[in-house]
């Protein structure tokens, strides 16, 4: 495990939890490789009022390599959420990671996504679909519809 | 020594009753077991029926027949996977004749669009199984690939058609 994570885990833990917005904490504080975060729904989205779990991989190589983010399966609607699985499609994630960055700034990046979705690199592309024609309120009815049918199930 | 003639004619008739009854028996609990069988039987259809997912599109002929139908008693059931898709046009009538009857937490399932694109974009994220729609009602029709992402189109022409679907 580099040192650099468990850098990461010290400061978390010393900020303590107003610093620690996201909850971000690792499964097993005796393996770093695996971290949950808890999302707060951004105000004015249809996410609002709602949490959403993400899971967190930390690869061998971070953080030269970015951590791995994923939702648990069907319980994201988003144009960057793959639905059945809950893949995360997301620029900082994938190119634009530079190990300056760290957990909880990936962690805020998909915060950040859910109020500003990327209809240009779906994963939904229905969602996507809705977005780029501009049809808000089928937009927002799907995602509150899935947001209310998978919390029933 | 034998027992004698009467003793065994008693004997035979006691086994012959005991038989009887255990044939009786048999034959009670088989057609018992049968009827409760396709009492079971039906009664998992109805479970599968009811499980049968139902997209509507909510174009006039449907707001129409809201007194003989009532939709907000679909969606007020929350044993029915039903959802309701509001055409550009019908969003305030359906909104004041169908959900102001609806309980806050089931308004979900009636999603107001914009735009008829946006009607099929949401059938097809929706995926349900069946999809009721009045083809002449909505702009160019149903698009050719939205057989793809629903098992069977219902295609009503008339509000007979409606009433037929969705038995009062």
């Amino acid at each position: 495990m580099s040192q650099r994570v468990l850098r990461e885990y010290r400061r978390l833990v010393a900020a303590g939890g107003a610093a620690n917005e996201s909850n971000l904490h690792p499964t097993d504080p005796a393996d770093l490789t695996h971290w949950e975060a808890t999302l707060e729904g951004p105000q004015g989205t249809p996410y609002e009022g709602h949490s959403f779990p993400l899971r967190v991989t930390v690869p061998d190589k971070y953080p030269t390599l970015p951590p791995s983010v994923c939702f648990p399966k069907r319980t994201m609607p988003h144009p960057n959420v793959k639905w059945d699985t809950g893949e995360v499609c997301l620029d900082t994630l994938a190119g634009g990671w530079t190990p300056v960055m760290d957990l909880q700034y990936a962690v805020m990046a998909v915060r950040r996504l859910l109020a500003e979705p990327n209809p240009e690199s779906p994963l939904n592309l229905e969602l996507a679909a809705l977005s780029r024609l501009g049809d808000h309120k089928a937009y927002d009815g799907i995602i509150k519809y899935r947001l209310a049918h998978s919390s029933i199930k | 020594m034998a027992p004698p003639r009467s003793q065994r004619k008693r004997a035979l008739n006691c086994t012959g009753a005991l038989v009887a009854a255990v044939g009786l028996g048999v034959t009670c609990w088989y057609l018992w077991k049968n009827y409760t069988g396709e009492a079971e039987g039906e009664q998992r259809l109805s479970r599968e029926e009811a499980a049968e997912s139902k997209c509507v599109v909510v174009t006039p002929s449907v707001c129409d027949v809201q007194n003989m139908v009532h939709w907000e008693m679909l969606i007020n059931s929350d044993q029915e996977d039903i959802v309701f898709l509001v055409a550009p046009g019908c969003h305030d009538r359906f909104s004041s004749e169908v959900l102001s009857l609806v309980d806050e937490q089931f308004k979900y399932k009636a999603i107001n669009c914009e735009t008829v694109d946006g009607i099929w974009y949401c059938v097809k994220s929706l995926m349900k199984q069946q999809l009721y729609v009045i083809p002449s009602e909505v702009s160019n029709g149903i698009p050719n690939d939205i057989a793809r992402y629903v098992q069977d189109i219902g295609q009503w022409r008339t509000r007979e058609d409606i009433l037929v679907a969705f038995p009062v």
